[in-house]
């Protein structure tokens, strides 16, 4: 496994509603139900799905904010939830997080520039060092000085969202998680944050986990896509031939069900006619026999329903968990 | 700040008490415990603008001075249970499980009793005195800025700066101090304002009762009692410590809610 910078091996990750002092038999919500994927240094990869698949569950985890069932991660060779001290602050310069809402990512009662001197000070920074890298940093995400003294809620999203971007930058880490950083933005702002994330990325090589339901945005930033249903991986591949001939009914789905970058194409991407997906996501405490897929899924066969589908190479490069795939 | 109406009206009328307050020893050329037993129960005057009490202290100067003794026992009491009310509240909202159980628990027991017959009993253990006043009735009404503070807490520790915060590394204390506290503070400060009229009433209760401080003492609650024995021949006796305490109770009053309607009028008590 050399080589591969974050490596996520059969992660579980159950929520357990407590319905009351004496209830018994609780069910486990099944958020992520068995992950493995792998992320190699310097790529991006893009994380899709719909809502309630997993998505912020699994960054949260990657994090170290909330401990897995069962399985684990391993960042670089460490896996946050074995060690401690030195160690772990060190995993945590590793890597950087970028959320979904920038007003809420920032401390209200703090100055910008108090924000961001704070995680230099807690790992160790002098005043002036961590002044200088302050400095650098807000430059490389075109942040003005003139915004420094200012309260976050003086900002725009776009300059929010680029202090954002500053602070998981502070430590120089290897990896950006960012999790929806511009699905709270104007389209036109969305464009400049992909650039400075691109230009970012050009510039000091950056491995990027890029969590997104905007397959548009997807498409265009990353290198690999994983698709997540239901806490499972559906499909994983290099982002360009996802696209182009989607091998899991679902992934194909969830593209038809993209508008279309312009109201004349009415067809989807792979040229076939659209088809969008029916019903609602099934519940994550009790689901469906076999593939989680397959009440909704156009293509279902017997076999769906009897047992589900492991996830097997059926490409150099690409994997999906789908009998027909 | 001042066009807010009820902010303006409460500021100015604790502005007024205040400056009473702080000139009681000099404004009206009395002592507040200068006994005169040829100016006994006289009406308000010229020479004596309340009239004076049945020792023939002029009742002015006492009221100026009970004045001190309400503001002095407000604030102590507020100061002792916000920092109590506020420490809990945070501990329990940001730590959840056991600990807040048994916060809450503890909270529910003194939301239960009537406080000032729980202040009573503890005055009574304690010794009346002005200062065991003000430790009394923080003891019973801390509760009220745990609730507000729990509240708040649990609310914001979900946001994303709190977990950003932690995945940088922070420590359990230092995201209470430098991220939530400063948060709930506006809250807090509201909240403060809005306690201080209660327990200036608890005050003058226990003062009433005999419980707070003792004559000769001018405090408002002991004047009341004091006057009610000759509320048939000289009413003034009882009445103005009473207008006294209605106007300072109502001032803070107002001064809370117009603070709170200029901090966040979202903020809920």
């Amino acid at each position: 496994m050399s080589g591969e910078l974050i490596s996520v091996r059969s992660l579980k990750k159950f929520f357990w509603i407590r319905a009351g002092l004496f209830s018994r038999g609780a069910k486990p919500i099944k958020a992520l139900d068995g992950l493995t994927f792998d992320v190699t240094g310097g790529e991006t990869v893009g994380i899709v799905g719909e809502s309630g698949c997993g998505k912020t569950t699994l960054a949260r985890v990657m994090l170290g904010l909330e401990a897995p069932t069962e399985g684990g991660v391993s960042i670089g060779g460490l896996n946050p939830f074995e060690i401690r001290g030195a160690e772990r602050k060190a995993l945590r310069r590793k890597i950087g997080v970028v959320f979904q809402s920038p007003q809420a990512s920032l401390n209200p009662r703090a100055t910008i520039l108090q924000s961001l001197l704070r995680p230099l000070a807690l790992h160790g920074y002098g005043r002036d060092a961590a002044m200088e890298i302050v400095e650098k940093t807000a430059s490389s995400v075109n942040l003005g000085r003139d915004l420094m003294p200012r309260y976050p809620h003086q900002l725009s999203g776009g300059q929010q969202q680029r202090a954002c971007i500053a602070r998981a930058l502070l430590l120089s880490p290897e990896i950006m998680l960012l999790d929806e950083p511009t699905s709270a933005l104007d389209v036109s702002v969305q464009a400049q944050i992909v650039n400075v994330l691109l230009d970012l990325q050009r510039d000091m090589g950056l491995t990027y986990v890029f969590i997104s339901h905007d397959l548009n945005l997807v498409r265009a930033m990353s290198d690999r896509i994983i698709v997540l249903y239901m806490g499972r991986i559906m499909e994983e591949g290099p982002a360009e031939e996802v696209f182009h001939s989607p091998a899991h009914p679902y992934t194909k789905a969830l593209m038809d069900s993209s508008p279309p970058l312009s109201p004349r194409k009415s067809r989807a991407p792979g040229g076939a006619a659209r088809e969008l997906i029916r019903g609602e996501p099934p519940s994550l405490i009790d689901l469906p026999p076999g593939c989680r897929f397959q009440p909704r899924c156009p293509k279902a066969m017997d076999i769906c329903s009897q047992s589900p589908p492991e996830m097997h190479p059926f490409a150099p490069r690409r994997r999906a968990s789908c009998f027909l795939a | 700040m001042f066009k807010n109406p009820s902010f303006a009206t409460g500021f100015a009328v604790i502005a007024l008490v205040a400056l009473g307050a702080a000139l009681a020893g000099h404004a009206t050329g009395y002592e507040f415990d200068a006994i005169n037993m040829s100016e006994v129960l006289k009406s308000p005057s010229r020479a004596n603008w309340l009239g004076t009490d049945q020792y023939g202290r002029d009742l002015f100067t006492r009221v100026l001075f009970g004045a001190r003794i309400a503001l002095r026992v407000g604030f102590i009491a507020v100061a002792i249970e916000s920092l109590i009310g506020v420490t809990l509240g945070l501990i329990s909202g940001y730590l959840g499980g056991y600990v807040e159980r048994a916060i809450l628990f503890v909270t529910d027991l003194t939301w239960a009793m009537p406080p000032v017959i729980l202040a009573m009993a503890i005055v009574t253990v304690l010794g009346p005195s002005v200062n065991n006043v003000a430790v009394s009735i923080a003891v019973v009404s801390w509760a009220q800025f745990t609730r507000v503070v729990r509240a708040k807490t649990l609310s914001l520790k979900e946001l994303p700066y709190i977990e950003a915060a932690e995945s940088i590394g922070e420590s359990g204390l230092s995201i209470l101090v430098r991220y939530i506290l400063p948060n709930v503070a506006p809250s807090i400060i509201v909240l403060a304002t809005l306690s201080l009229p209660s327990a200036i009433m608890s005050t003058t209760a226990l003062g009433f009762l005999g419980l707070g401080a003792q004559p000769p003492t001018p405090d408002w609650g002991v004047m009341l009692s004091e006057g009610i024995s000759y509320i048939e021949d000289a009413s003034w006796l009882s009445v103005f410590p009473g207008v006294a305490i209605v106007v300072l109770v109502v001032g803070f009053n107002f001064l809370g809610e117009g603070l709170r309607e200029l901090i966040d009028p979202r903020i809920k008590l």
